[in-house]
């Protein structure tokens, strides 16, 4: 069975929670809908194919504007991720960390606990950092000596 | 009622996020799309008592990993597919039944749960929320929490050596 | 507030009966780093750590022997008899993939680069197969399955500059992904039936018939693909000829009995512990443990043998056409699933003791086979059937020993792989699964055929004359290899006991 949740004292009513997000929600829509449907109602109505023209500072736009992205963008997206992730795992015991750290000893567990998830992936930071795949110049010209290029 | 009335509207613009994902021809909008569906996702998750999943899965799925995809995209192909990618493949047919045959087997499933109560576990008061996630991990699941970060390590080692190769070689 | 915290948190003593997982984890961080500051041609420095890890790691798994059924961490892992089993099998395979990887072309070549990082990760493949050989809860079963793939597509796609490679570890990670879907789909299944992560009270809710029998089936067939496909069974074998053949050899070598083997760790335990009523029956007479009951949706013992007879005949079907020795032997890797599946059938202490005995074996046997194949690709740039021929005149040593390896896949005496067989189909027949014992038996005449293939090129095909001198150090892994797989043929008795203690302080059948 799921553990009763220690802190089921704090929580009421959940859903009346989100039910805010969704008011939110709502509202974001319905007020992006009003400024697009008053606007057709004062604007004056006179298409032009000109108008259709990509805005380059006034001048025309040259070629296409989807250009190959670099592939480091992508790997750098990728390490995003993976310390978002991290990042994700700190939220909720940030939020009970207040709590446990009143309790004694529980406070010095939960902090070690934290740190020995965040030592390991500071060895993937370190390791990408010392692999200079954070960096962006030399990855493009300077490779480690002694190994070679060539494909098989 | 109100509840009922969100969770079928969200499972149904979920569903069309899918299909339009992956009948859309290009694949900037069939990524657009994801995102709509993802974002469809988290309602239901906030519906069915797991808040802090519905937060999570906006933030990295809706956020992070659409940004990866986006650059994937733009990294491959550009906007537009090729034809010949969109053309029907001999999987065809079978892409489309192994779905159908998932929705089917779940409404069967479903149908026996009216029957035998098959899902006769109820979310306890409180749970899913960012308050019991950090009492589970930190708690009767902290193996599995550090678990997590050599995971995560081994991502990111994964990611450098298969990723880099090419760019190094410009 | 947080008194349940403090009563329920994992005390860090009982990482004292998690030791060598724990050596190896630190063992892959070390490594790590030391890669960082390694200079030179070769890794000196990760090489060593992640071998003396390995080596501390298997001292540490004997000498914690016999593991006493021990529900730790939270009960997220049990360290019992076959989590001591695994743990001993799983370093072991480990060093031997170090120790032949260094002198080996494919990895230690002059154009490879990040050469330490793959010691790393052979450490923490060791760590990740161990946790799936004691995990006892599903997240755990989850995380551990994950980590080891994740380390394969890392280590399939190790020659990056090789197109082949490139290919393999792409379709590896697209398989992959998409049964550990499945797999998490059937999962969630299960949890949403039980309202449980654990195993035990997995069973304890499905026997208190919590659960509706049709989403189970659905549940566990789910489950059933995400591992299946970890061992490679025939519905979800795709990846594994193309995988094998575009990896580095020693990473094929590993992944052809290692993840198996973690594959059918879990399996064993998840199965034998969620669908085997616990003394519902009476022990069998003679049998050490008594035989439980499956209380399974469905029709188990025949889906198994299915699954089994479908593997077993189609790898050695198409094992027949192979020319390229990786691919043969990525064949007739799945046919091997094909009758280890066999001891799966009805989910007895017998069947699981031949299914722990043949995979022992065939750890060895196998993993000497590749490594025969590492040998002679570091001198003749080629793994094709053709490339061996004449071999017998220039390496007859090295021929003899592979003669023994081959002989013993197919399951011939005198060697390990007979004995191994012999108690798989000895199970078959007790329960009187006769049809499937004469398909098994059919299936290993087609064997021969493959095998002797190889055999026919080395004894029989001229080729070169001029004498081949292998790698000291492959030479001597391969004498390591070649004598137990001879000796284990003739005198077997200690492994025996050793696999039968394993059973015997199984938790799952109530050791």
């Amino acid at each position: 069975m799921i553990p009763a949740c220690p802190l089921a004292a704090v929580s009421t009513g959940m859903h009346a929670d989100f039910a805010t997000v969704l008011i939110f929600i709502l509202f974001g829509v319905f007020f992006g809908l009003l400024a697009l449907g008053i606007a057709r109602l004062l604007r004056p109505h006179n298409p032009h194919p000109e108008k259709l023209v990509t805005y380059e500072c006034g001048e025309l736009p040259q070629g296409s504007a989807w250009v190959r992205f670099n592939v480091r963008f992508y790997l750098i997206a990728l390490f995003f991720i993976v310390f978002d992730v991290e990042v994700i795992f700190l939220y909720p015991w940030a939020v009970v960390f207040r709590q446990l750290a009143a309790a004694p000893g529980l406070g010095l567990l939960a902090l070690l606990e934290m740190l020995l998830f965040l030592a390991i992936l500071v060895v993937g930071l370190a390791y990408v950092w010392a692999k200079g795949d954070l960096d962006w110049v030399k990855s493009l010209t300077a490779r480690p000596a002694g190994e070679e290029v060539a494909g098989e | 009622m109100f509840e009922s009335v969100c969770f079928y509207l969200c499972g149904g613009l979920m569903l069309l996020g899918g299909i339009m994902t992956v009948a859309s021809r290009s694949a900037v909008a069939s990524a657009v799309w994801l995102i709509f569906a993802f974002l469809n996702a988290a309602g239901v998750y906030a519906l069915l008592s797991a808040p802090f999943l519905a937060i999570l899965q906006v933030l990295v799925y809706a956020g992070a990993i659409m940004v990866l995809f986006l650059f994937v995209i733009m990294m491959l192909h550009g906007p537009v597919m090729n034809e010949d990618l969109r053309s029907r493949s001999r999987w065809f047919w079978p892409a489309l039944a192994l779905p159908l045959a998932a929705i089917a087997g779940s409404a069967v499933t479903l149908l026996g749960r009216a029957r035998g109560g098959a899902f006769p576990a109820p979310a306890p008061h409180g749970f899913g929320r960012a308050e019991q996630v950090a009492a589970l991990l930190l708690d009767r699941y902290l193996l599995a929490f550090e678990l997590i970060s050599i995971v995560l390590l081994v991502a990111i080692i994964g990611a450098l050596s298969l990723g880099l190769r090419e760019g190094r070689r410009t | 507030m947080f008194e349940t915290l403090a009563l329920n948190a994992p005390s860090w003593s009982d990482l004292r009966h998690f030791v060598p997982e724990t050596v190896l984890v630190v063992t892959f961080l070390l490594a790590l780093m030391a890669d960082l500051f390694a200079r030179g041609r070769r890794p000196a420095g990760p090489f060593a750590l992640a071998l003396g890890g390995c080596l501390v790691a298997l001292a540490a798994a004997v000498s914690s022997l016999p593991a006493g059924p021990r529900s730790i961490l939270g009960d997220l892992v049990v360290v019992d008899g076959l989590a001591g089993f695994f743990r001993v099998l799983f370093p072991l395979i480990g060093a031997i993939t170090i120790l032949f990887s260094w002198a080996s072309g494919e990895i230690m070549g002059p154009r490879r680069e990040h050469k330490g990082e793959f010691y790393a990760l052979v450490a923490l493949m060791a760590f990740g197969m161990c946790v799936m050989a004691s995990a006892a809860d599903l997240i755990m079963l989850y995380l551990s399955v994950e980590l080891v793939s994740l380390t394969s597509y890392v280590m399939a796609g190790y020659m990056r500059t090789s197109l082949r490679s490139t290919e393999a570890s792409l379709k590896y990670v697209i398989f992959g992904s998409v049964s550990s879907g499945v797999m998490l789909y059937g999962l969630s299944l299960l949890f949403g039936l039980t309202g449980e992560t654990t195993f035990v009270e997995i069973r304890a809710a499905l026997l208190a018939g919590r659960a509706d029998n049709f989403a189970l089936l659905v549940a566990m067939v789910f489950v059933l693909a995400g591992l299946g496909y970890k061992i490679a069974a025939v519905p979800f074998h795709f990846w594994c000829p193309d995988v094998y053949e575009g990896a580095p050899t020693p990473v094929t070598a590993l992944f052809s009995v290692g993840p198996k083997a973690a594959g059918f760790a879990l399996m064993i335990r998840f199965f034998y512990t969620t669908l085997l009523s616990p003394g519902g029956g009476q022990a069998a007479a003679g049998a050490a443990a008594p035989d439980g009951v499956i209380v399974g949706p469905a029709d188990w013992p025949l889906l198994i043998a299915i699954l089994s007879v479908v593997t077993m005949t189609y790898g050695n079907l198409v094992a027949l056409r192979q020319t390229n020795v990786k691919r043969l032997l990525a064949y007739s890797s799945i046919a091997h699933v094909g009758y280890l599946l066999m001891g799966f059938l009805m989910l007895t202490a017998a069947g699981l003791e031949a299914i722990l005995f043949y995979l022992l074996v065939y750890a060895i046997m196998n993993l000497g086979a590749f490594l025969f194949v590492i040998a002679l690709n570091n001198r003749l740039g080629g793994e094709e059937i053709s490339d061996y021929a004449g071999l017998s005149t220039r390496a007859p040593w090295v021929a003899l020993m592979m003669m023994v390896f081959l002989l013993s896949l197919t399951g011939l005496p005198p060697t390990a792989g007979f004995i191994g067989k012999m108690y798989l189909f000895a199970e078959v027949i007790n329960r009187h699964w006769f049809w499937l014992a004469v398909v098994g038996a059919l299936n290993s005449v087609v064997s021969l055929f493959y095998y002797m293939k190889i055999a026919k090129a080395m004894y029989f095909t001229p080729g070169e004359r001029a004498p081949l001198r292998l790698e000291p150090l492959h030479t001597a892994v391969l004498i390591l290899l070649a004598a137990p797989t001879l000796a284990l043929g003739v005198y077997w008795t200690p492994f025996k006991n050793f696999v039968d203690r394993a059973v015997a302080g199984f938790a799952g059948l109530g050791g």
